[in-house]
């Protein structure tokens, strides 16, 4: 590329030498050559730069921070002025150095440049390509070359502290566990009181109870056991809106891998639906390795397109167990299907339960001064939507966002 | 692999592979120039077909001798009545603008000699005097030892001179007292070229050596429609030479420098070639107003094309995207025509919810029952003509609608 210097200097060169040429004046027209041959002499050597750039982790939380360094080593054997620019991903902040770099480098040395990372949002990202800028010393021309030089790193979004998902299991396993059951048996929460029987184990006994009702009268206890839950997260484009870090879909990402995370710990059984414009799907299992496979496919979720939740939930349906409790995190904007999608699954005997962080709260947040008497038209609407979802026998959690998520669940309650 | 690796390069530099393409192409006409026809007619060759036998005897007659290689336009920077013009064979057409370049010079008082059989002479001789070269071989029973060379008898200030012509044509519309030599009565044209006499192809005297001297013209001008005579191995053949020193000296008084026209015969070699180009190219521009504007134009262009091209390097600087903002719900903060409309549903579904009905059995419900569930006649306004609120008050009916049944 050339410089504005240079394009200076060259067209200097040319009108000289073409003066020259017109007047026939041949002292001119060697002044113009000489002009253009400053030019070309300059434009000719070019330095042989290499540059590195590893990446050490592969896997962050969001709020971490990331040490990097790269290495630009002249391997030609001339000196080299070069700038060097990595590129880094939009989604995170240079927390401290620079991600560029201008050197001037002796044949076989080599220079460094060291930055450091904040990543605030979750994603799987591309670092790179580094580029590199080649510059002769007189600064007339410079070359880009994109080094594909790619680094990769998966940020992987905080656990929000959840201490209960207010989901109860449908049907009964032989396996104890730690969801409630509403049955009577062996468990931690107590369920309700009854006369004492031949047989109650006498620690059972609830002595105020028994003094009050001159009668025994034992605790019983409600059975905890194992439950399947299927989380359906709505990652459509709407889900985005807000900003990058406040929206929809990143607090819908945060709740998913949370109550997956707790339920998996818990020994339950738990899937995972996302929709935007495509269905994906990780069948229901348990165990460590399920919070992995979970937690990346949500990590790799972003908002876009617009397949309803009824699509999802078709596509689902062969592969949900039996009375299983469908848990949908969905701000629940611009979906006409959600109505029917209760009554669908709610006929099929799922239980349903509805976590919807709200989109027009974050934008509340986000916008400064006074809310607009419009807004609370759309909050009417809302209103109408979840009464609709209840009516239908779905247990909806309205977030806003102010609150923290175990507050949210601790509100509502157990189901079923 | 190679021619893969070879255009893909060519398509990262396009600049420059244009300027090679153009560079190639150039140099491929120019070649193709050089090798094709023949060179012949120069001052400074000396091939059989060239003229320095007639440069030398020139010279010898004390005349100095130059050639003209850019081209006629620049003419107007001799002094007139001491040069003459040599256009000996125009293999090349002149532009007008040379055209007029001649005339002016001949009407300045300017000599030139012109030359010429089956080439591009008739245009300049028009422009002289109305006559043209008739562009059709000449056959004559009085040739020599080989039909194509073909004898003329004539006198200059009473000399009789035989000249020997070499394949030659004949001139047209030629006034009489113009006419310096004609040919055998027993000389005919080739009509059809067949290279036969035909029976419509009369036999007539020919008018072939002509002068021009014009009340307009202060210069003077020799028509000859043959340039081999002028040629090395026709030059010292018959009277040849003695007619064409005898008849300069003759109709041009004066004269003391023959300026060969070099303009109109192809270039022996690519450097001459481009010399001469470039030269005609330089007086072409320079010459005229246009040309020089042209030029001004082009380079103003050029310049605005190259610094189009040119950009300074790019500032790099990281800048994270975390506080962009798109909203949606309130993208629009004002109430818009259509609100009316949604605000009407909304609170007909609020209305059947809190009455706990299905769509259904709603839908079934006369006016009558929902203003009276509503209780409130705004209310039942916006219900029953929706169009009619207005958006100022819009703001007042949120109000009403979110505190329904809240009281």
């Amino acid at each position: 590329m050339w410089t504005m210097k240079a394009a200076t200097i060259v067209t200097a060169g040319v009108l000289t030498a073409l003066a020259g040429f017109f007047l026939r004046d041949y002292q001119l027209f060697v002044l113009g050559a000489l002009f253009i041959s400053f030019i070309a002499v300059n434009g000719f050597f070019r330095p042989k730069v290499t540059v590195t750039r590893p990446i050490p982790y592969f896997k962050v939380f969001e709020g971490d921070y990331v040490d990097l360094y790269g290495y630009v080593k002249n391997e030609g054997s001339r000196s080299a002025l070069v700038e060097v620019y990595d590129s880094v991903p939009a989604q995170m902040r240079i927390a401290a150095g620079a991600n560029q770099v201008t050197v001037h480098i002796a044949p076989g040395e080599e220079a460094h440049m060291a930055y450091t990372v904040e990543t605030p949002l979750r994603g799987h990202y591309v670092f790179g390509p580094l580029i590199l800028r080649r510059r002769d010393y007189s600064h007339l021309f410079f070359d880009e070359e994109r080094l594909e030089d790619r680094g990769y790193l998966s940020v992987y979004p905080r656990l929000e502290d959840v201490r209960n998902v207010p989901i109860r299991s449908r049907y009964l396993i032989p396996y104890f566990g730690t969801i409630g059951c509403r049955q009577a048996g062996l468990g931690a929460e107590f369920y309700y009181i009854r006369d004492y029987v031949v047989g109650d184990a006498f620690k059972r006994i609830n002595w105020k109870a028994s003094v009050r009702h001159q009668r025994w009268m034992v605790n019983e206890y409600e059975k905890e056991n194992l439950a399947d839950v299927m989380l359906f997260v709505d990652a459509r484009e709407v889900t985005g809106k807000g900003s990058p870090l406040r929206n929809p879909l990143e607090y819908s990402v945060k709740a998913a891998v949370s109550m997956a995370t707790f339920l998996l710990k818990n020994r339950n059984q738990v899937g995972l639906v996302s929709y935007n414009d495509e269905v994906k799907a990780v069948f229901p299992s348990i165990g460590e390795k399920q919070i992995q496979t979970i937690t990346s496919a949500l990590v790799g979720t972003y908002a876009r397109g617009n397949v309803p939740l009824m699509t999802a939930l078709e596509m689902a349906l062969p592969h949900l167990h039996p009375h299983c409790t469908v848990l949908v995190i969905s701000s629940l904007d611009e979906d006409p299907t959600l109505v029917n999608s209760v009554r669908l699954m709610k006929d099929r005997g799922y239980e349903v339960i509805f976590l919807c962080p709200s989109l027009l709260e974050i934008e509340r947040e986000l916008v400064e001064g006074k809310t607009p008497k419009r807004a609370e038209m759309i909050v009417q609407e809302r209103d109408n939507l979840i009464a609709e979802l209840r009516a239908h026998g779905a247990v909806v959690m309205d977030w806003d966002i102010k609150q923290p998520l175990f507050r949210v669940l601790e509100k509502a309650g157990v189901a079923g | 692999m190679m021619l893969a690796s070879i255009v893909k390069k060519a398509k990262e530099r396009k600049l420059r592979t244009a300027v090679l393409i153009l560079v190639g192409l150039l140099l491929v006409l120019a070649l193709a120039d050089l090798l094709t026809g023949t060179r012949q007619l120069s001052a400074y060759e000396d091939d059989w077909n060239d003229l320095s036998a007639m440069k030398n005897s020139l010279k010898q007659r004390g005349y100095k001798t130059s050639s003209m290689i850019s081209t006629p336009i620049m003419l107007d920077e001799l002094s007139t009545g001491e040069s003459v013009l040599a256009v000996i064979g125009v293999e090349k057409p002149y532009l007008e603008q040379e055209l007029n370049a001649i005339l002016d010079y001949v009407e300045r008082g300017g000599y030139i000699i012109l030359a010429d059989d089956f080439g591009y002479g008739s245009k300049l001789s028009e422009k002289l005097a109305q006559i043209s070269f008739a562009g059709k071989r000449l056959w004559s029973s009085a040739f020599e030892r080989n039909p194509a060379f073909v004898k003329v008898n004539t006198t200059l200030d009473g000399t009789p001179y035989t000249l020997l012509l070499n394949s030659p044509t004949v001139l047209e519309r030629v006034s009489s007292s113009e006419v310096k030599a004609m040919t055998y009565p027993d000389s005919w044209l080739d009509e059809n070229g067949n290279g036969e006499r035909d029976l419509d192809e009369e036999s007539n005297p020919y008018p072939v050596i002509a002068t021009v001297n014009r009340a307009n013209l202060d210069g003077a001008a020799i028509i000859i429609s043959d340039p081999g005579m002028f040629i090395n191995d026709m030059w010292s053949r018959h009277d040849n030479s003695k007619y064409i020193l005898s008849a300069i000296k003759k109709y041009f008084p004066g004269a003391k420098e023959i300026i060969f026209d070099e303009t109109r015969h192809k270039p022996t070699t690519v450097r001459e070639g481009a010399w001469r180009d470039g030269l005609f190219i330089e007086i072409f521009l320079m010459d005229s107003l246009y040309g020089k504007a042209g030029v001004g134009i082009l380079a103003v262009i050029a310049l605005i094309v190259a610094a189009s091209r040119v950009r300074s390097p790019a500032e790099w600087r990281h800048e994270d995207a975390l506080g962009q903002v798109s909203l949606h719900h309130l993208e629009e903060p004002r109430f818009r025509a259509e609100d009316r409309l949604r605000l009407r549903a909304a609170l007909l579904e609020k209305v059947r919810l809190s009455l706990g009905l299905y769509a259904e059995e709603f839908q079934r419900m006369d006016a009558s029952n929902i203003q009276a569930a509503l209780g409130d006649d705004k209310l039942f306004e916006l219900i029953q003509d929706p169009n009619g609120v207005h958006l100022m008050d819009m703001e007042d009916m949120v109000t009403r609608v979110r505190e329904w049944r809240r009281r």
